[in-house]
C-alpha cells in the first residue's frame, strides 16, 4: 500500500523547487503580465466557485462552505477562490499522491476526473470531498484544478456525516483515497451509483454534490486552457509560478517584522464522541525565528477512541483557516505561503492518530488549534509596529452542529445539519474594539444563517426564540461577540429525530487574550412532553420568550433534560422542545476592569450583557431603572476589586507549587493521557 | 411628446431633452446641498439651446422623469427619523444579528478577508428602540399566539417614552396573515391622535412587501420608513418649483425593478441602483431598434463600472440577494454589476506583493478627485493617466469648462509608480490604464460567463463619461463596441424609453406538482384566485393614478423551487391564469429551463415536487417609442472633422503625432483609423493602433478591431 507516513504528507505541503522551464516562463512575464493574469485567475476561480454554489444542493455547499482552486503541474497551490480556506492548502498531498503513485497506472490524462474523501490521503474528514481535474494543454500537463465541500451525508454508522460514536474508521462511511472516477470528462456512471448507495439517507443530495464538485473543477479547466489559447502556454505556466514565489516572499517578509521568541498556549475540550473527558486538543509552542514558523504540538492528548483525531495535514488546514483571515489575508492563497513554516505533531496523539483511528469529526478536536493560534500569533504581533492590530482573541470556534431528520410537514424526507447555530456564533475581542456579536461559522465565516420563516416553511419545527445570547461572550476590556440562541419546537409533523455534536459543554476550549475572560459554557437542554405551544397559545402573563426567565423559572412544564451538548441520535414529539440552540461567544480581550464603563451601559442597552455581569465582572454602579451611570462608585468599585485581587494573590514560587501539586480528577482523564504530560498511557487498539 | 429625463448621479446631473422631435443632452456638476438646484441648472441650460428659458420650455413638456442614486446615498450619513421596530416577542435581534455575516453585505471581495477589522453597521433601529409584542403566527398563517393589545400599548408607549417619532412593525410571517400588523397600527393610531405629538407615521412590512424572509422583509420596510420623510422633503421642493414654472404634466421616478412610477408613489428602497437600471433599460430599447439579440451594456464613471446584460432582447434578470447600501432587502431589483473602476480610480503600489501596481478599488470622487482636477488631490488616478498619455486634452475637459493640471498629474505619476518601478512616465500611465481596462474587461467576462454565454455573442455598448475613453481596452474577445452621442448622459436617455411599471407581490405556497409522482396540480382556482387578487389591485392603483388601465399589459412570474431544496428561482409564467393540465405544463416547463440556466441543469429534481413560494404580477403601460434620428451614409473620409493633431503615447517608447477629430463634425459613413482621438463635449474617444471607429446612419460609433495599418478595410 502506498499509505503516506505523517512526514511525507508534511513533506508534501511544501512546493516543490522551480524548475528551469518555470523560471523561463517567469522570466518572459512582461511588465504588467503578472497583475493583469494574476487577476484574471482570480476571475477564473471566482466564476468556478460561484457556479460550485449555484450547483451544490447541501446546505454547506449552498452557504458557500467550499473552495475552488488552482495547481501548478506538481501540485503546488497557487491560488484559490474560498469560502472556506480549510481546503485549500493541504491538497498538494492529494496532487502529489497521485502524481506519485498512478502516473503510470492507470495514468493521468486530458479529461480525467479523480475523486478522494478520505482524510488519510490528506483530507479534513471524510465528509469533505474532493474532485480534480488535470488542466493539458496541447498535450501537456501544465496544471491542476480541484473543487472540495462538505457533504452531510457518507453513509456512516450515524446520519449527518460526522458519526460520534464512530470508534475506527471503519464506521465511517465511505473514505475513498484518490482514484479516477471519470474519463473523458464524464463521471462514470457506475461510481455515480456509488456515491448513491452511499448517501442512500440522501441520495439526491450527494450525487448533485458529486456533479457540482465535478463541474465547478471543470469550468476553472476551461478557463485556463482558453487563457492558454489567448495569451500563451508559458504566460499561464509564469503566472502560476510566480504566483508561488508571491505568496512565498510576502510571507517570509511578515515573519521576518515579528520579534524571535517562542509562544505558548494550551486548550481543552471536555468530550469526544458522547463521553465526557478532559482532552488536551492543542499544546502549540511556537517558535519564530528569523523568518520561520514552527508549530510544536507536543503535549496534546493521544488519539482517543472516538472519531474526535485530526490527521496531521487535517489540523494544517485548520490552521490555515486563522492565518488567511487574521495574518496572511493580503497574500494570494497559495501553500507556498506556508513553506516558511514547519510542523512537529506527537505521533498516537489526537492530532496525529494511527491511520485506522476514525476522524470524522476531525473539525471537532481542531477547535483547540484553532483557538490556541489566536493565542500565541496575538502575543508574537502584539508588539510589532504593523500587525499589533491584528491580534485578536479567540473565535467561539465550538462549531456546535445540529442534526435534524425525518420526514417534513410537506411530505419530503429529510436529513441536513442545520447552519443556524453554526453561522452565528461570536468573534473574539480585538485591541481597540469588541469581537463581533453573531459573527459567522469559524470554519467558513461567510455564511450565512437561514431566517426563522426560511427554517419554519422547510422543516417541521416551530422557533419561538432566535435572538442574540446575552452574557454569552468572554468578557473583557473589548468583550468578545456574543452568540445566539434559539428554541427548535417539533411541529406540524408528529416525530422529529435530532442529534447534536460537540466537543466542549462544561468548559470552552477558546482562552481569552492579555486578561479577558473566557467564552460561557454550552449545555445541552431539551424539555419532553413540554407545553410551550398551549403556553404560548394562552397567553399567560407570567410566560415570556426570555431564555433566563425560562431556564432560572421553568415556565414550561415537562420533563427537563440537562445534558452533554452532544447527543445521539433520538426521537422528539410534535410539541416537545428538542432542543436550546446555542451559538457560542467569542472570548475577551483584555480586563474587564478596564473597559470604559460607558461600554458596559451600552451593552446593557443592547441587551448583550445581563445586570449581574455588569455589577460583578465589569464592576460598574448604575442606576438599575435609568441606566444612569455612576462614575465616581464606579472608580471605587473597581478600585476596591482591584485591591481585592491583589489581597487574593500570592508570590509567583507559592503560586507555581500550589499549581504544580494540584490535578483533576482521575475519573475525567481517562482521553487526557498521563497527568501532566498528555502522554500515551494505553494505546487505542482498534481491530 | 414633449418630455425630460434627469439622472442625478454622485458627480455630474444629466439631462436628455426631447422636444418636438429634436433632442438635446446636458451634462451639469451635481450639488449636493440641494439637489434641486442642479435639478433646475440642467433644465436651464436644455433650454437655452432651443433659445428658451426655463418659464417658456417647462409648461411645453408633457412628462418629466427622474432618477437618482442620491436619496439612498445619504444612508450613509445616517440622518434619518428616530424610529422604533415592533416585532414579534423573541425575535427583538433578528435586524441585529442580520443573518449572521452582516459585515459581509456591500462590501468587496478584498475588503472581506482581514477578519480583525470587520465590523457589522450601526444599526439604523438600536436596541433600545426594539421591541417584541406578544403574538405569534405560524407557517401556515395560522394565529398560534393571539396578539396582546395590552402588551402592545405598553410598549408603544415605552418607545413614544423614549423618544421615537415613527414606527416600523414587522412581525414573523405577516406576509401570510396581516390580522396582527394592522390591529398594532390601530391601537398605536388609538394611542396617539395626531394633534397629541405630531404625525407618528406606522409602516407595516406587509404593506412594504409581501414576501416571506423576515430578515429582508423588515429592513426592506425599514429602509423605506426611514429615508421616506427626506426624500419626501427633497422632492417637494423640485415638484414646487416646477410647480412654480408652471409645469402641468407627471413627475415620474425611475425604479430599479426597471419600471417607474409617480414620485410621490414611490418606495425610497425602489430609487437605489436607478441609474445603472435605467442604462440597461436604455441598451434593451437600443439593441432592438440596432437588431442585436445580445448586449452588454458598461457604465464607466467616476467611480464605479457598471455592467448589465441584455440577452435575447430580454433583461429579465433579478439581484439574488439585493443588498442596499449595508442593507439585505427583499424588493425585486434588475441585475446590475459594480466594480470600483473609473475615471477616480486611483493607483498604488501593493509593498507587500512585490510592488505590484494595483489600480482600484479606492477612488479619488468628485473631490479632491484626480491630481489633475488640482483641487489638493496626490494620489494618481486613471483620468490622471488617460491626460499624460495625451489622450484627454486639458484644455477642452468637459466642454473646456474644466481645465487640468498636466503636470502635476505627470509629478504624481512619476514619484508614486514610474520611479519606484523604475520606469518612465508614459509607460506608468499606459500601464494604469491597462489594468483598469483589464480590471473592466474582466468583470464583462465574469458576467457573461457566469450565465453561460459566450462573450463572441455579445455587443458591447459603451456608455458613461469614461466608456467611449476606455472601451477599446476592455472589449477583449467582443467583436464590436457600439458608442453614441449620447454617450455620456445614457442613463437619462434609458429612463426616457422605460415603461411605467408596478410590481406585485404575494407570498403563497402552492404545490404545482406533487412530489414521486410527478403530477401536475389540479386546483387551478386556488391559483387563479391569487393572480385576479393582484391584478385586480395593479387595475385600482392604475386608475387611482389617472392612468389607461386599457393599455396596461399584465405579466405573471412566480418564484419557485423543487421540493427539498432551497434555491427559488423567479420565473417568467407564459400564462397568467392555469386552466388546463398544458397550462400547469407551460409554467413548470418554462420554470426548468430558466432555473436550469441561473443554477446547473444538475440541479433540476422534479423528483421533490414543485412548489410556488410567491406570486408577482407586475402591470405596465408601454412608453413612446422615439424614433432613432437616420442620416444618409457618405463617404469614409473624415477629414473634414480633423480638427488638429497631438502627441499621443501608445508604447513602443515614443509619443505619436496622433490626429484629432470633433465628433460632432463627423458624417454617417465615416470611418476613423486608430491611432486616433475623437472629442466631444463630455467624453473622449480613444482609438489605439489596431481599432476603427465607423459612424452608422444613426452617427453611432461602431469600434472594431482591425489589423493595425489596413484602416476599417
Amino acid at each position: 500500500m502506498a499509505i503516506m507516513s505523517p512526514e511525507e504528507k508534511l513533506g508534501m505541503l511544501k512546493p516543490a523547487p522551480a524548475d528551469e522551464d518555470e523560471l523561463r516562463c517567469v522570466e518572459s512575464l512582461a511588465p504588467g503580465d503578472y497583475e493583469v493574469g494574476f487577476e484574471r485567475m482570480n476571475n477564473i476561480l471566482d466564476e468556478a466557485m460561484e457556479v460550485f454554489v449555484r450547483s451544490s444542493r447541501s446546505s454547506m455547499g449552498i452557504a458557500g462552505d467550499s473552495m475552488v482552486a488552482v495547481f501548478t503541474a506538481k501540485g503546488d497551490l497557487a491560488n484559490a477562490s474560498c469560502g472556506t480556506f480549510l481546503h485549500a492548502v493541504i491538497q498538494p498531498v492529494l496532487f502529489k499522491f497521485i502524481l506519485k503513485t498512478y502516473k503510470d497506472n492507470p495514468g493521468i490524462f486530458d479529461g480525467d476526473i479523480w475523486f478522494t474523501n478520505d482524510a488519510l490521503y490528506g483530507g479534513i474528514h471524510n465528509p469533505d470531498v474532493v474532485v480534480k481535474v488535470p488542466v493539458f494543454y496541447e498535450g501537456e500537463l501544465i496544471a491542476w484544478t480541484g473543487a472540495a465541500v462538505h457533504t452531510t451525508e457518507t453513509g456512516a454508522s450515524e446520519p449527518g456525516g460526522m458519526p460520534i460514536n464512530a470508534n475506527a474508521r471503519f464506521l465511517e462511511g465511505m473514505n475513498f483515497p484518490p482514484f479516477k472516477i471519470g474519463e473523458n470528462f464524464r463521471i462514470r456512471d457506475d461510481f455515480i451509483e456509488v456515491m448513491g448507495a452511499f448517501g442512500i439517507r440522501a441520495p439526491q443530495m450527494v450525487i448533485i454534490d458529486l456533479k457540482a464538485r465535478a463541474t465547478a473543477a471543470d469550468r476553472a479547466r476551461r478557463r485556463i486552457v482558453e487563457l492558454c489559447r489567448e495569451k500563451g502556454v508559458d504566460y499561464v505556466k509564469g503566472i502560476l509560478r510566480k504566483m508561488l514565489m508571491v505568496a512565498e516572499e510576502g510571507a517570509r517578509k511578515k515573519i521576518r517584522s515579528w520579534p524571535d521568541g517562542t509562544y505558548s498556549c494550551v486548550n481543552f475540550s471536555d468530550g469526544v464522541g458522547l463521553e465526557k473527558g478532559l482532552v488536551r486538543s492543542s499544546c502549540l509552542a511556537l517558535k519564530k525565528k528569523g523568518e520561520t514558523l514552527t508549530m510544536d504540538f507536543t503535549g496534546v492528548s493521544p488519539e482517543n477512541p472516538y472519531s474526535y483525531n485530526a490527521h496531521v495535514q487535517a489540523v494544517v488546514g485548520h490552521i490555515s483557516n486563522f492565518v488567511f483571515e487574521y495574518v496572511f489575508h493580503d497574500l494570494p492563497i497559495s501553500s507556498a505561503s506556508f513553506a516558511p513554516i514547519d510542523f512537529i505533531f506527537p505521533p498516537s496523539s489526537c492530532l496525529n492518530p494511527d491511520p485506522r483511528a476514525a476522524t470524522s469529526c476531525a473539525v471537532m478536536i481542531s477547535t483547540g488549534v484553532m483557538s490556541g493560534l489566536h493565542n500565541c500569533f496575538s502575543k508574537m504581533m502584539f508588539s510589532s509596529s504593523d500587525m499589533w492590530s491584528q491580534a485578536s482573541a479567540s473565535q467561539g470556534n465550538a462549531g456546535n452542529a445540529m442534526v435534524l431528520a425525518g420526514l417534513s410537514q410537506w411530505n419530503l424526507p429529510f436529513a441536513d445539519m442545520l447552519a443556524y447555530s453554526l453561522n452565528s456564533e461570536g468573534q473574539g475581542g480585538r485591541p481597540s474594539m469588541d469581537g463581533v456579536n453573531a459573527f459567522g461559522f469559524p470554519w467558513c465565516v461567510y455564511g450565512r444563517t437561514p431566517d426563522v420563516e426560511e427554517m419554519e416553511n422547510d422543516l417541521p419545527v416551530l422557533i419561538p426564540l432566535s435572538n442574540h445570547w446575552k452574557d454569552s461572550c468572554g468578557h473583557g476590556k473589548y468583550r468578545g461577540g456574543v452568540g445566539t440562541v434559539q428554541i427548535w419546537v417539533a411541529h406540524h409533523a408528529p416525530q422529529v429525530f435530532f442529534m447534536s455534536i460537540s466537543d466542549n459543554s462544561k468548559m470552552q476550549t477558546p482562552q481569552p487574550l492579555f486578561g479577558g475572560y473566557a467564552p460561557c459554557t454550552v449545555p445541552g437542554i431539551s424539555v419532553v412532553g413540554a407545553d410551550i405551544i398551549e403556553r404560548m397559545k394562552s397567553n399567560a402573563e407570567d410566560f415570556t420568550l426570555d431564555p433566563f426567565h425560562m431556564l432560572a423559572e421553568k415556565t414550561v412544564s415537562g420533563q427537563w433534560m440537562h445534558e452533554f451538548f452532544a447527543r445521539a441520535t433520538r426521537a422528539f414529539q410534535k410539541g416537545d422542545v428538542i432542543t436550546f440552540g446555542f451559538a457560542t461567544g467569542g472570548a475577551g480581550y483584555g480586563d474587564p476592569l478596564e473597559r470604559d464603563s460607558k461600554l458596559v451601559i451600552q451593552d446593557l442597552k443592547d441587551q448583550m450583557i445581563s445586570d449581574w455581569t455588569a455589577e460583578n465582572v465589569y464592576r460598574v454602579v448604575y442606576d438599575k431603572s435609568t441606566l444612569k451611570l455612576d462614575e465616581q462608585a464606579t472608580t471605587e468599585a473597581r478600585d476596591a476589586e482591584r485591591k481585592a485581587r491583589l489581597d487574593r494573590g500570592k508570590p509567583y514560587d507559592q503560586f507555581e507549587k500550589e499549581w504544580m501539586e494540584m490535578k483533576v480528577e482521575d475519573s475525567i482523564l481517562k482521553f487526557y493521557g498521563k497527568w501532566p504530560t498528555g502522554e500515551v498511557v494505553n494505546p487505542v487498539i482498534r481491530m | 411628446m414633449n418630455t425630460i429625463d434627469i439622472d442625478v448621479g454622485g458627480t455630474f446631473t444629466d439631462l436628455v431633452l426631447s422636444y418636438n422631435g429634436e433632442f438635446v443632452f446636458k451634462k451639469m456638476p451635481t450639488t449636493p446641498y440641494d439637489l434641486s438646484v442642479c435639478f433646475l441648472n440642467v433644465i436651464e441650460e436644455a433650454s437655452k439651446e432651443l433659445d428658451m428659458d426655463t418659464e417658456e420650455c417647462l409648461p411645453k413638456v408633457d412628462l418629466l422623469r427622474y432618477s437618482t442614486t442620491v436619496a439612498m446615498n445619504r444612508l450613509i450619513e445616517r440622518k434619518g427619523p428616530r424610529l422604533g421596530l415592533i416585532t414579534t416577542e423573541g425575535h427583538e435581534d433578528c435586524i441585529l444579528i442580520g443573518k449572521g455575516a452582516q459585515w459581509v453585505d456591500g462590501t468587496r471581495v478584498s475588503e472581506r478577508r482581514n477578519l480583525a477589522v470587520q465590523k457589522k453597521p450601526e444599526p439604523l433601529i438600536p436596541r433600545e428602540y426594539i421591541v417584541g409584542v406578544r403574538e405569534r403566527i405560524d407557517s401556515f398563517g395560522n394565529v398560534l399566539r393571539p396578539l396582546s393589545a395590552d402588551d402592545v400599548r405598553k410598549k408603544v408607549h415605552y418607545l413614544v417614552d423614549k423618544g421615537v417619532r415613527g414606527f416600523v412593525v414587522s412581525l414573523l410571517w405577516s406576509q401570510l396573515n396581516q390580522s396582527h400588523e394592522r390591529m398594532i397600527k390601530k391601537i398605536i393610531r388609538e394611542e396617539y391622535k395626531e394633534f397629541y405629538l405630531g404625525y407618528l407615521p406606522v409602516v407595516l412590512a406587509s404593506d412594504v412587501i409581501g414576501r416571506s424572509g423576515e430578515y429582508q422583509r423588515t429592513m426592506t420596510a425599514l429602509l423605506d420608513a426611514y429615508l421616506h420623510r427626506a426624500m419626501q422633503i427633497e422632492l417637494s421642493a423640485m415638484w414646487d418649483k416646477l410647480r412654480e414654472y408652471q409645469y402641468g404634466g407627471p413627475f415620474m421616478m425611475v425604479h430599479n425593478s426597471g419600471g417607474m412610477a409617480e414620485v410621490f408613489k414611490t418606495d425610497a428602497v425602489r430609487t437605489y441602483s436607478a441609474g445603472p437600471v435605467a442604462g440597461l433599460i436604455g441598451s434593451y430599447r437600443l439593441a432592438q431598434d440596432l437588431g442585436f439579440r445580445n448586449v452588454i451594456a458598461t457604465d464607466v464613471g467616476g467611480t464605479s463600472f457598471d455592467v448589465g446584460l441584455v440577452v435575447e432582447q430580454n433583461v429579465r434578470n433579478y439581484e439574488f440577494r439585493p443588498i442596499l447600501d449595508k442593507w439585505m432587502v427583499g424588493i425585486t431589483m434588475l441585475q446590475t454589476m459594480s466594480i470600483g473602476a473609473g475615471g477616480g480610480s486611483i493607483a498604488w503600489l501593493n509593498e507587500l506583493l512585490g510592488n505590484r501596481l494595483e489600480v482600484g478599488p479606492q477612488s479619488a470622487g468628485s473631490y479632491p478627485g484626480p491630481v489633475c482636477y488640482d483641487q489638493g488631490g496626490e494620489d494618481p488616478t486613471v483620468t490622471d493617466a488617460d491626460l499624460v498619455l495625451g489622450y484627454i486634452d486639458p484644455d477642452f475637459y468637459f466642454g473646456g469648462r474644466m481645465l487640468l493640471n498636466r503636470e502635476k498629474a505627470e509629478e504624481s505619476i512619476k514619484t508614486r509608480i514610474a520611479d519606484p518601478l523604475g520606469i518612465s512616465v508614459q509607460e506608468a500611465a499606459l500601464l494604469i490604464r491597462r489594468i483598469v481596462d483589464d480590471n473592466m474587461g474582466a468583470a464583462i467576462r465574469k458576467e457573461i460567463n457566469l450565465r453561460g454565454y459566450d462573450p463572441k455573442d455579445f455587443a458591447l455598448f459603451a456608455f458613461g463619461g469614461g466608456g467611449p475613453t476606455h472601451v477599446a481596452g476592455y472589449m477583449g474577445e467582443l467583436p464590436e463596441s457600439v458608442i453614441f452621442p449620447f454617450s455620456p448622459v445614457f442613463s437619462a436617455l434609458g429612463s426616457s424609453v422605460m415603461d411605467i411599471k408596478h410590481i406585485y407581490e404575494r407570498s403563497k405556497r402552492f404545490m404545482l406538482m406533487e412530489p414521486g409522482t410527478r403530477k401536475f396540480t389540479s386546483e387551478y382556482q386556488e391559483f387563479n384566485a391569487v393572480v385576479e387578487d393582484l391584478v385586480e389591485q395593479a387595475q385600482k392603483e392604475l386608475s387611482g393614478e389617472g392612468l389607461p388601465v386599457e393599455k396596461a399589459v399584465f405579466q405573471l412570474e412566480l418564484d419557485m423551487l423543487y421540493g427539498g431544496q432551497v434555491h427559488r428561482k423567479r420565473s417568467s409564467s407564459p400564462v397568467m391564469f392555469i386552466r388546463s393540465p398544458e397550462d400547469v405544463k407551460a409554467v413548470y416547463d418554462a420554470f426548468e429551463q430558466e432555473f436550469s440556466e441561473t443554477f446547473s441543469p444538475l440541479v433540476v429534481h422534479p423528483e421533490g415536487g414543485v412548489y410556488v413560494e410567491s406570486f408577482v404580477v407586475t402591470s405596465s403601460i408601454p412608453a413612446q417609442k422615439p424614433e432613432l434620428p437616420s442620416y444618409e451614409l457618405q463617404e469614409a473620409d473624415a477629414s473634414a472633422a480633423r480638427k488638429g493633431a497631438r502627441a499621443c503615447y501608445w508604447g513602443n517608447g515614443t509619443s505619436e503625432e496622433t490626429p484629432v477629430y470633433a465628433y460632432e463634425d463627423l458624417k454617417a459613413g465615416n470611418e476613423v483609423a486608430g491611432p486616433a482621438i475623437l472629442e466631444a463635449e463630455y467624453t473622449t474617444v480613444v482609438l489605439p493602433p489596431g481599432f476603427v471607429c465607423s459612424l452608422d446612419k444613426n452617427l453611432f460609433g461602431r469600434i472594431r478591431r482591425v489589423q493595425p495599418g489596413t484602416g476599417g478595410k
